[in-house]
């Protein structure tokens, strides 16, 4: 099956199978090794990518579903203003996930930002839990997650 | 469903109109909404996926979410993630607590109530509760449309009540006011699907210390659904705070005789939880007010 996807803003056509996943599309056949693979059954969350602006878990999306898509995976969003203030954010609280999660974690942030520049510990706490890797203090990440959200605030209202 | 090995053929419309024509021509075909019950449980490398899939992701019409005074409409391929972004401010606090038992926080980006209501098999997550709330589908052929209540979705066996050309295409929720309510999901796992886990749902509505009206399903993994209205309206009358009143006990003797004559319980286990919840929840309802 031929599919056409924009991937990382770049336009890539190519022959799948479509019993392929999405997350081995980018793994293998992209080479994009910072989306992780963990459980393939949607419950560890390290597979989040963006797809039309939308997370999704990689590992329960198959790839012929990308057809005419957008994918956004941590190696797009890197260099973008968006990401920046997401590391600045975690940096200045020093929050540092551990490799194996940091992508989704990134991912997730912005999905979450998206929605409202005012996240709340609960909403942050809940929408964390998608991510089963216990490698921080939870109380960080919010107030990593917060931090991130008033410095996109502050960059939107500079704007 | 059929699994096979050949490449599979798959068709992506982006109008309704397209699918439903699909549909009809291809009846056998497999509906492909969020995807998380067709690759549940897959760990292979490789997916197996039907021969036939018709994939409803770019169709706009479906990913609508509307809510007007009365009623919270929602097509059937929005996702539970975006249903409870709406917030507590337009969602009932019962709709909130159970989309959000449905399945984990990852999971539920991806997968969609329409998809959830038309699972072939078991009866859990959503369906309890939009079963509670009266809630209503519409389903389309390409030739007619017509609306059915979720409590006709699936027959007293529980096979789902739908022509092979059929799709589900909107729901439509009754945003009432419940003076008390009570979503439990029982079992092992928090969201696992097995034989031991079931879904509880009971509301409820006073006027003046009375109980006006009184609605309690559950739902397990099975394809059937429990709900018995005339055990419901046994209640209805009684005044408040039930307590240890004969009526409690004459209604959890009939329901206690009738989940098992009816075989819907796995254990006795179940059936002692059911019960005590149930006890506990007439007992003092107001903790449990909305």
């Amino acid at each position: 099956m031929v599919i056409s996807l924009h991937l990382n803003g770049k336009v890539e056509t190519l022959d799948i199978d479509p019993s392929l996943r999405l997350l081995h599309l980018l793994r293998y056949t992209f080479g994009l090794l910072g989306t992780k693979e963990g459980c393939l059954h949607g419950h560890c969350g390290y597979c989040h990518v963006l797809l039309n602006d939308q997370l999704v878990l990689s590992c329960l999306t198959p790839a012929f579903l990308t057809h005419k898509g957008k994918v956004l995976t941590i190696e797009g969003f890197r260099g973008t203003p968006d990401y920046y203030d997401i590391e600045k954010g975690f940096l200045e609280v020093q929050y540092t996930p551990c490799g194996f999660c940091a992508s989704a974690r990134v991912l997730l942030t912005h999905a979450i930002l998206q929605e409202t520049l005012h996240p709340t510990e609960q909403v942050i706490r809940k929408r964390f839990t998608a991510i089963l890797c216990r490698c921080t203090d939870p109380s960080r990440l919010v107030e990593a997650v917060q931090r991130a959200a008033a410095i996109r605030r502050h960059r939107q209202h500079a704007v | 469903m059929q699994y096979n090995l050949i490449e599979p053929s798959i068709y992506m419309p982006t109008s309704l109109a397209d699918a439903l024509g699909f549909k009809e021509q291809h009846p056998d075909t497999t509906v492909y909404a969020g995807g998380t019950y067709l690759l549940w449980n897959q760990a292979s490398r490789l997916l197996l996926l039907p021969k036939s899939i018709l994939s409803l992701q770019n169709i706009k019409e479906l990913n609508r979410l509307g809510r007007t005074e009365t009623r919270l409409d929602v097509g059937a391929m929005v996702s539970f993630q975006r249903i409870l972004r709406a917030g507590p401010k337009v969602l009932s606090p019962l709709l909130v607590s159970a989309l959000e038992c449905v399945c984990p926080p990852s999971v539920a980006t991806m997968a969609t109530l329409g998809g959830n209501l038309s699972v072939p098999d078991r009866c859990m997550a959503s369906f309890p509760v939009m079963h509670v709330l009266d809630a209503r589908c519409e389903i389309k052929s390409s030739k007619r449309t017509r609306w059915v209540p979720v409590t006709g979705l699936r027959s007293p066996t529980g096979e789902l009540q739908l022509e092979p050309i059929e799709l589900i295409t909107r729901i439509q929720i009754p945003m009432e006011e419940w003076n008390f309510y009570i979503h439990r999901r029982i079992g092992s796992f928090s969201y696992g699907i097995t034989a031991d886990s079931l879904i509880m749902v009971i509301v409820g509505k006073t006027y003046r210390g009375m109980l006006t009206e009184f609605r309690f399903a559950l739902g397990n993994f099975t394809s059937r659904i429990y709900r018995n209205r005339d055990l419901e309206t046994l209640l209805i009358g009684t005044r408040l705070p039930i307590g240890k009143s004969k009526d409690l006990k004459a209604f959890l003797y009939a329901l206690q005789e009738d989940l098992q004559t009816q075989k819907f319980l796995s254990s006795h286990a179940q059936l002692d939880r059911v019960l005590y919840i149930l006890q506990s929840t007439l007992a003092n309802p107001f903790q449990y007010s909305a």
